[in-house]
């Protein structure tokens, strides 16, 4: 059976964060970031915990699928994980319908995933692209001297 | 103009996150700032988000609304009953998605949650010449009555 999804809530998100870094400042949007991974993320951490990174593969490949990005997984068993985003379905939809696009929108992802990684054991490493929705996301086992 | 569409949402996936995202930032908002801050985040989103609600509106009217709400609780997965006739607008929403998210984890619902749908759309809505109302018949299984009648007379082109 076909999924849907509701893709304007990517829209709403951005105006979201726009809001909370224009009348706040960047800080604060920060801080809500890292509130919320804590929350909304608290499941795929346990499960990180227990099974290993096999667990954030397996979460990504699901959203990117869902939303219908177009993405590259490499993972090295339980010591790295890289994902390739060539094409952001959040920053794809909101330019396909003209929502405006919160100026540094991927700062979700690189908060979101020094959070998960932070409460983990990993290292998490990001570089995008707003503009173009394009981003390289890396998570790699902490290494203990 | 006038019909009655009854919709029952089965497998359906609503980016589930943004639910709890949006939830998470009412709570933010409102520990840090209070209430009031919360109700200009609502209104920030009404003004820069829904525009595409302010077209429909603008150009369609009653018709205008519901296809956007056609649209959206179609994607949305709700279970809810629209009647449309040529000067009122109803849902009456029997399962809301969103608080139906909510229920089923441990996340806490901020206790306005509900509350939202009464600013964001009101405030596009009214300017067009309409009344906009909502009934929150019980916020915890997220049953709700959205009530839109006309008050100015305006015409708006056949669809």
């Amino acid at each position: 059976m076909e999924k849907k999804i509701h893709k304007d809530f990517h829209g709403a998100l951005s105006v979201g964060f726009e809001f909370l870094s224009d009348k706040y400042g960047e800080k604060v949007l920060e801080e809500y970031l890292i509130d919320a991974a804590e929350t909304i993320y608290s499941d795929l951490i346990k499960k990180i915990k227990k099974n290993g990174i096999v667990e954030l593969e397996n979460y990504w490949r699901k959203i990117f699928t869902e939303e219908e990005g177009k993405f590259f997984l490499k993972r090295d068993d339980n010591k790295k994980i890289e994902l390739v985003v060539e094409e952001c379905p959040a920053i794809s939809h909101m330019k396909k319908v003209g929502y405006k696009i919160y100026k540094n929108f991927c700062i979700q992802c690189e908060v979101i995933n020094r959070v998960i990684s932070q409460k983990t054991g990993f290292i998490s490493e990001i570089t995008y692209d707003v503009k173009n929705g394009k981003c390289k996301q890396i998570f790699k086992k902490e290494e203990r001297t | 103009m006038q019909a009655d569409i009854q919709k029952r949402g089965e497998n359906m996936i609503s980016s589930g996150e943004f639910i709890f995202a949006y939830n998470e930032l009412f709570k933010f908002i409102h520990k840090k700032y209070g209430k009031k801050d919360v109700i200009s985040l609502w209104e920030f989103i009404s003004d820069k988000f829904l525009t595409n609600l302010d077209e429909l509106v603008r150009e369609k009217g009653i018709s205008g609304m519901a296809e956007y709400w056609t649209h959206t609780l179609t994607e949305e997965g709700a279970e809810y009953q629209m009647s449309v006739g040529e000067n009122y607008f109803e849902i009456f929403m029997k399962k809301c998605p969103s608080v139906g998210k909510l229920n089923k984890t441990k996340v806490k619902k901020y206790p306005y949650y509900c509350e939202h749908c009464k600013t964001l759309y009101k405030k596009v809505i009214e300017k067009y010449g309409f009344l906009y109302k909502v009934k929150i018949i019980d916020k915890e299984k997220g049953i709700c009555k959205v009530f839109v009648k006309r008050t100015k007379k305006r015409n708006f082109p056949i669809q």
